[in-house]
């Protein structure tokens, strides 16, 4: 098991962001997390990455972690070359994996939109990761960016994990898929076993019975 | 990660940062753009060295004093010089400042100079002038005081140059008195000798002496009275016997008459028979001799006729010899007689002598007593002489002692004298001379250019600190950076760095601008190289202090600007901080760019060491906000 999150809880204050939310990624997997708006993906994502501690439960990694924010975060006055150099640097090694077919001398800033994506998340691969987290990896693409940017990181093997609320995406791309929502895990599986369980027909409309669901039930306070 | 790692992305990471600086438009212009059009025009405004064309009225109603005033404003070009007089110039003068036609007036009082000159102190020069505008009126205002200052040090100099010269008379007359005093002073120990020696013989005078001689006199006085009397009468007795003895020549004498015509009339009658004779003889002659001639010469008859005419020229020579016996001792007689009359005349002559002597002996006698009490008087008067040689003595005495006292006092104040107007009476009235040395000879840029040197390496490296720190955090590339090195020191450091290196560049930009365009030097490279490093480092923490504290980079470029506005007025560059109030001061001279200003200041102008301390401090602080908050700034 690469990453094995078990009953992590966080509070700001005396607002409980997350419960007892638990997950699982294994090697090559692709993760997907879903999720409305404050529905606690960030403060999931950042607990994960070791950016802030959990209140209660744990988090354990075996392995390296690269993260691919939802912006291009890359330096866009700099070469492919010298921003994959740069983050390769970061991480003690030469050169990241490779170009991933960019041209290296090309500034950042003159690339098209998946290829801008597809910089960022070579920057996320420099030093090997084991897992990789992408925040909204498609978001502001054009169709065909973001089919480029799909099979580019089904192409990958590396095992990622994709905060998103593009269902369609998570459906085509995830192995399986998380649904969180008011900071806890309402359920998660695989999205053709999802389907299923909610007799639904794609994952928007899971996604769209689990978030009624909690939010009938109401939020979750503390005690 | 190993060192050398570490090392690697310290470097790829300033690298990066560097590359940005490189070419981004926006940071170039910030780079270059600014520092240059600072350094050329804020050169160009403080490099003016002096204000020209500054309009003042003189208005004067004391002619030298007015001229004195427009002469020294009129020298250059810094001022306009109107000059003006009467009764309304003052006012109209106070109306045109007021319009803004005039910058000042300088109000002249009549009488000015001379009650300077005369009294030591006059009636104040007025001077209006245009506050409104403040650093023209402090430069109108200090240099009219200063003018002010050297004319009346130029009357003052003329008064107290003669009073220079009257002391130096005095030293001159104090210096003949002391010398005259000093001559005195040997004069009185010399009377005093005498006076003393006159005192001895004084006392050694022994009058009782006199009254004894006087005594011996008078005694002798009196016996040669009385032999003089004595004298008178044999002298009488001589008189009557030479009376005697005359009479009985002039009887020998007559006896002698008697006989000497006898004998004239015998010889009378020899003489007769001389002549009888002689013919007789003459008879017998001429008969001898005819005889002779025929006969034989009968000798006895004529020899008896010669033998009688010899005989009878023998009684006649020797009648004629006793005639000249009988004159002879006539002729005597009458000598006697003569002698005796003569005689009886000394004798007469003797007697009146001795009756004047006689009467002198007595009025010496007179004049004995008479000086037997002048000698009582004389006494007296050398005792009191004595007395009052004495008194001399000591009076003398007393003098010399002071004349003693004086002379070290005279030669004191001649020193005295001599050491005051010795000095130059120029430097007493301006004894402490100004010697104005422009440090900055370049003008005045030279020593603003470090101050703005500070200021755009504060809004620059602000700017740019904060920006970039900013488009780190929303561009997701400080996220991605710490996940890949969660090191913040690393990554604060080496932004810290970039920042640095740019903005040493951009300082010593600007010297070598300065240097190019207004010839400012700096002291010491080394030591402004270090301040601007220092001062770099400085503001570039804080640029990402700022970069990790605000929102986004609108805020950053308010706070840059909040910052920089009040510190660029507080800092001690444009403002002093001697005019700033008293609460303000301590904040705005710990202020950061007062700091740097300081110390950029130091190291280009004076090339001192700058206090790095301070700066240090704030850095140290500043850098360890910025790691310690990175962290949590990650979005």
């Amino acid at each position: 098991m690469l990453l094995k999150v078990e009953n992590v809880a966080k509070s700001y204050g005396r607002k409980r962001v997350l419960s007892g939310v638990s997950l699982f990624v294994s090697e090559g997997e692709i993760v997907g997390i879903l999720g409305p708006s404050g529905g606690g993906k960030s403060t999931l994502v950042k607990i994960i990455s070791g950016l802030e501690e959990a209140d209660s439960g744990s988090v354990s990694l075996h392995g390296r972690l690269g993260y691919v924010p939802q912006q291009d975060s890359f330096y866009p006055f700099l070469t492919v070359a010298e921003n994959i150099g740069y983050f390769a640097a970061l991480r003690g090694e030469a050169l990241g994996k490779g170009f991933f077919g960019l041209d290296p001398d090309q500034q950042a800033s003159e690339l098209s939109g998946g290829q801008r994506k597809r910089l960022s998340i070579a920057c996320a691969l420099t030093g090997g990761p084991d897992l990789l987290i992408l925040d909204e990896p498609t978001v502001g693409l054009d169709p065909v960016s973001k089919r480029d940017v799909l099979s580019f990181l089904a192409g990958l093997g590396t095992a990622c994990l994709i905060v998103t609320h593009l269902m369609n995406e998570a459906e085509e791309l995830c192995d399986k898929v998380i649904l969180l929502s008011g900071g806890v895990v309402s359920d998660s599986g695989s999205p053709a076993a999802l389907r299923r369980r909610h007799k639904a027909k794609d994952l928007e409309e899971v996604f769209v019975k689990v978030v009624n669901r909690s939010v009938s039930s109401g939020p979750r306070k503390d005690g | 990660m190993s060192t050398a790692a570490s090392a690697a992305a310290l470097a790829r990471t300033v690298r990066k940062d560097l590359l940005f600086f490189l070419r981004s438009r926006n940071a170039i212009i910030l780079l270059l753009v600014v520092p240059l059009s600072v350094v050329l025009i804020l050169g160009n405004v403080f490099n003016q060295k002096a204000a020209s064309g500054v309009k003042v009225l003189v208005c004067s109603e004391d002619a030298e004093l007015g001229a004195a005033y427009s002469q020294a404003l009129g020298r250059g070009k810094l001022f306009s010089v109107e000059t003006g007089s009467g009764p309304l110039c003052r006012d109209e003068g106070k109306a045109r400042i007021l319009s803004g036609k005039l910058s000042a007036e300088i109000f002249v009082p009549a009488g000015a100079a001379r009650a300077i000159r005369e009294n030591g102190s006059g009636q104040g020069i007025e001077v209006y002038y245009d506050n409104s505008q403040e650093d023209t009126a402090s430069f109108i205002v200090t240099y009219i005081s200063g003018i002010t200052g050297v004319i009346s040090a130029n009357i003052s100099e003329e008064f107290i140059g003669s009073a220079w010269r009257g002391l130096e008379r005095m030293g001159e007359q104090i210096e003949v008195a002391g010398s005259q005093l000093s001559q005195v002073r040997g004069r009185l120990a010399l009377v005093s000798g005498r006076m003393e020696s006159a005192r001895l013989q004084l006392e050694n005078v022994s009058v009782s002496g006199f009254y004894s001689k006087m005594g011996d006199m008078e005694s002798f006085l009196n016996e040669e009275r009385a032999t003089l009397l004595l004298a008178n009468s044999s002298l009488t007795g001589v008189g009557e016997r030479l009376s005697r003895a005359n009479e009985t020549l002039n009887d020998s004498r007559a006896l002698l008459a008697d006989a000497d015509g006898l004998l004239a009339e015998d010889i009378k009658t020899t003489d007769l028979l001389l002549d009888a004779t002689r013919l007789t003889e003459a008879s017998f002659n001429s008969s001898y001799s005819i005889l002779c001639s025929v006969s034989a010469c009968p000798n006895a008859s004529a020899s008896v006729v010669t033998d009688l005419r010899m005989r009878l020229q023998g009684r006649r020579d020797k009648e004629l010899e006793m005639r000249a016996k009988i004159a002879t001792i006539d002729s005597n007689l009458t000598e006697m007689q003569a002698e005796l009359a003569n005689a009886t005349a000394q004798v007469s002559e003797g007697r009146d002598y001795l009756a004047r002597v006689s009467g002198q002996l007595g009025a010496a006698s007179n004049l004995l007593s008479d000086m037997r009490g002048s000698l009582a008087d004389f006494e007296a008067m050398r005792n009191n002489s004595i007395s009052d040689l004495d008194y001399s003595r000591q009076a003398f005495g007393n003098i010399s002692s002071e004349i003693e006292s004086s002379l070290p006092k005279i030669e004191e104040a001649r020193g005295a004298l001599a050491r005051i107007y010795s000095r130059d009476p120029a430097g007493i009235v301006t004894p402490v001379y100004l010697k104005p040395s422009a440090i900055f000879s370049a003008g005045g840029f030279s020593y603003v250019y470090p101050v703005l040197c500070a200021m755009v390496l504060m809004f620059n490296l602000l700017l740019l600190g904060a920006n970039g720190m900013i488009a780190e955090r929303k561009g997701g590339t400080l996220l991605r950076s710490y996940l890949a090195r969660p090191f913040a020191a690393l990554f604060v450091l080496s932004k810290l760095f970039a920042l640095v290196v740019v903005g040493t560049f951009e300082a010593l930009l600007m010297v070598g601008v300065a240097y190019l365009f207004y010839g400012t030097r700096l002291s010491s490279a080394m030591w402004f190289s270090l301040s601007a490093l220092a001062v770099s480092v400085l503001f570039a923490a804080m640029g990402l202090a700022i970069g990790l504290l605000v929102k986004d980079e609108s805020s950053a470029l308010l706070v840059t600007v909040g910052v920089s506005i009040p510190s660029i007025f507080l800092s001690g560059g444009l403002l002093s901080f001697e005019f700033l109030p008293a609460a303000i001061k301590p904040v705005s001279q710990a202020l950061p760019l007062s700091l740097s200003s300081q110390a950029m200041r130091a190291s280009a102008v004076y090339g001192a060491q700058p206090d790095f301390l301070a700066l240090s401090a704030y850095a140290a602080v500043l850098l360890l906000a910025s790691i310690i908050f990175l962290p949590k700034r990650l979005e």
